[in-house]
């Protein structure tokens, strides 16, 4: 699934928020969550929605 | 429908000592409120999603939780029964491995953080089950008071 299943996790964190991260982060090899917002559910899904905003520009 | 639900979770949960003291939230979980910290999950997940004290190991063992609430003030305690000036918190595991922390109310009774739903207050042993495990050890703290 890989690739495909980014915006499907962002989704889903976006209506639930769910600690569905580390699934992100080891699909994407990317982690745009800052030291400081470690643990912060909503901090955590703000910075991925922003990180796949980017990407998608 | 809810509480019904828990209780069929929690076998062990004496229905004088539960309630649902708080409304589902996924913002922090069971070792976070334990912490006295409402806003984040605490676990010490090897990717570092979750926060965990700095400076202690980040494994799912004892060992890391004790140093964690140490970090706290919080030290061993010998048993669960309240006493005036000091808070206690208590670590369930299931086998070697940390599932769960409640702590202590002024009267006694315990509260817990259910996963991403509700708090609950509970008999010490009411949380007990075969995914939290049975309870591990007690810490305690002096109260601190907040001006």
């Amino acid at each position: 699934m890989g690739e495909k299943a980014i915006p499907l996790i962002i989704g889903e964190i976006s209506r639930q928020p769910d600690l569905l991260f580390g699934a992100l982060s080891r699909i994407t090899g990317e982690n745009p969550v800052s030291k400081n917002a470690q643990g912060d559910v909503y901090a955590m899904v703000t910075a991925w929605i922003e990180w796949n905003r980017r990407r998608q520009k | 429908m809810r509480e019904q639900a828990i209780r069929s979770t929690f076998p062990a949960l004496d229905p004088v000592d539960f309630r649902l003291t708080s409304p589902q939230t996924p913002a922090y979980n069971c070792i976070a409120y334990a912490a006295g910290d409402h806003r984040r999950w605490w676990w010490p997940d090897p990717d570092g999603i979750c926060y965990w004290p700095p400076g202690v190991q980040r494994t799912v063992r004892f060992q890391a939780f004790q140093h964690a609430f140490e970090t706290l003030g919080y030290r061993l305690s010998s048993d669960e029964s309240l006493v005036t000036g000091r808070e206690k918190i208590a670590i369930f595991a299931n086998g070697p491995e940390p599932t769960h922390a409640a702590k202590q109310l002024a009267s006694g009774l315990w509260s817990s953080k259910l996963g991403r739903l509700e708090d609950i207050s509970h008999n010490l042993l009411g949380v007990e089950n075969q995914e939290y495990g049975e309870l591990a050890f007690i810490m305690e703290r002096t109260i601190r008071v907040t001006l």
